[in-house]
């Protein structure tokens, strides 16, 4: 998977950045660039479509939004999955042809715009864990495993709010498929028990 | 074709808002003219569809004036100061509609001419000086900026013939409110470090706007209170 860009900004934490439309199409653009160096393959963002995944992504966030300072790391996840909801369902992203030589069995040759915006919220729930929490992010085993990504592909598609445990499968953490658009904040001992290992 | 759009900057200057409404209506009215004549100017004989293209082409360069000199990093600075109630008087009521003009002269600009709205810095200014001493004392900059927007709206500063009561169709109206609060929205976000990226600002504000829905406030855009809660809700996340 690509990394992400450096956009950390020492005036503000990213959390708070990435609240701001100007940062979030600059992180997403360079996410875009960077997914094509990596894949061969070139992605078109529709800003409108961006802007609109923009809207949508902060009002899911602005009517979960913890208050307790103490679910503030379990909700960095959530977060980071409501915008790949968001993504997924406005879709700004058209890849354009993969080249000769790329891997079948790859998912940015699967389904590259899905995994420009996996791509995406994994790097930004990294950034604002590292920068924000001082918290190491586990390794993403299952970022590769093609069954994953049929079913990711098949089901988000019918319920978009499956996009929220999707993510936090890629991301190596526990998903809860119960209630995928609910908040409960009861991840801390989950990313703080990884972290640890 | 010359291109007098240059020229015509030098010998006017910065032009008043009546002179600056007359060249974005020649503008569009040579826009529109162009799109209704297309067809018949191909049948024209040579000379005449020559003469006829040449002429639309004088009118559309005219506007051009405006575009070729859009406001600088102080003119937007001072609007948006102004909007925000820090900056008053006559001169910055004259600078801020200029301003405002061109940032809606960029929203609309995709717009089919036929479709365009015009916006007049003269009935607009007129309308926002009238406004000084009503705006609340104390409120906030983004109840401040819905009361502007709200009275230019109100004099039909942004109309097919500004300044009169012309039915628009829903939809125009829809487009014209969306546009008006983009622009008090870009120029009440933080300005951007480098001037160059003003346009970027104000294309985000827009589609930050658009992204917002057909929600009734912007049908009419006349809720002062639900308007400056919007701004206020929008700002941050320019």
């Amino acid at each position: 998977m690509a990394g992400f860009p450096d956009f950390a900004n020492a005036d503000r934490p990213v959390r708070k950045s990435v609240q701001r439309l100007r940062w979030f199409v600059d992180a997403f653009q360079e996410q875009a660039a960077r997914t094509a160096e990596e894949t061969g393959i070139e992605f078109d963002v529709d800003q409108s479509l961006l802007a609109g995944a923009f809207s949508s992504w902060l009002r899911s966030f602005d009517a979960q939004k913890p208050t307790e300072p103490g679910r503030r790391v379990p909700f960095v996840g959530f977060a980071a999955g409501l915008m790949l909801r968001s993504l997924v369902q406005s879709d700004p992203a058209t890849a354009g042809s993969a080249p000769q030589t790329a891997d079948a069995g790859c998912p940015a040759e699967y389904w590259p715009e899905g995994y420009l915006y996996v791509s995406f919220c994994l790097n930004l729930r990294a950034l604002v864990l590292q920068q924000d929490f001082e918290k190491e992010p586990p390794a993403v085993p299952k970022l590769r495993d093609a069954r994953a990504w049929w079913s990711f592909k098949e089901n988000v598609q019918s319920d978009p709010s499956l996009a929220i445990p999707f993510l936090d499968l890629f991301a190596g953490e526990e998903p809860d498929w119960t209630m995928p658009g609910m908040f409960e904040g009861d991840g801390t001992a989950r990313l703080e028990a990884s972290s640890a290992g | 074709m010359a291109d007098y759009s240059g020229r015509m900057h030098r010998l006017i200057g910065p032009a008043p808002p009546p002179l600056r409404d007359l060249l974005r209506g020649a503008k569009t009215a040579a826009e529109v003219t162009e799109e209704s004549l297309a067809p018949a100017s191909n049948l024209l004989p040579g000379t005449l569809a020559a003469l006829f293209r040449a002429t639309l082409e004088t009118l559309e360069a005219s506007g051009r004036v405006l575009v070729a000199n859009p406001p600088s990093a102080e003119d937007i600075r001072a609007a948006s100061r102004y909007l925000a109630g820090i900056e008053t008087g006559l001169r910055t009521v004259d600078n801020f509609v200029s301003v405002f003009g061109s940032g809606w002269d960029r929203c609309v600009a995709n717009e089919r001419p036929r479709q365009r709205l015009q916006f007049s810095e003269t009935i607009a200014g007129l309308k926002v000086a009238a406004l000084a001493g009503e705006m609340g004392e104390g409120r906030s900059r983004e109840f401040r900026a819905a009361r502007i927007i709200v009275a230019m709206r109100k004099v039909h500063a942004t109309a097919r013939v500004p300044g009169t009561p012309i039915m628009l169709t829903a939809e125009q109206r829809f487009r014209a409110n969306l546009a008006m609060f983009a622009v008090a929205l870009w120029l009440l976000a933080d300005r951007p470090e480098r001037h160059s990226e003003e346009d970027r600002i104000l294309d985000l504000s827009y589609a930050l706007t658009n992204s917002q829905g057909s929600g009734e406030l912007f049908s009419e855009l006349n809720d002062v209170e639900a308007i400056g809660f919007e701004l206020a809700r929008l700002r941050p996340h320019v």
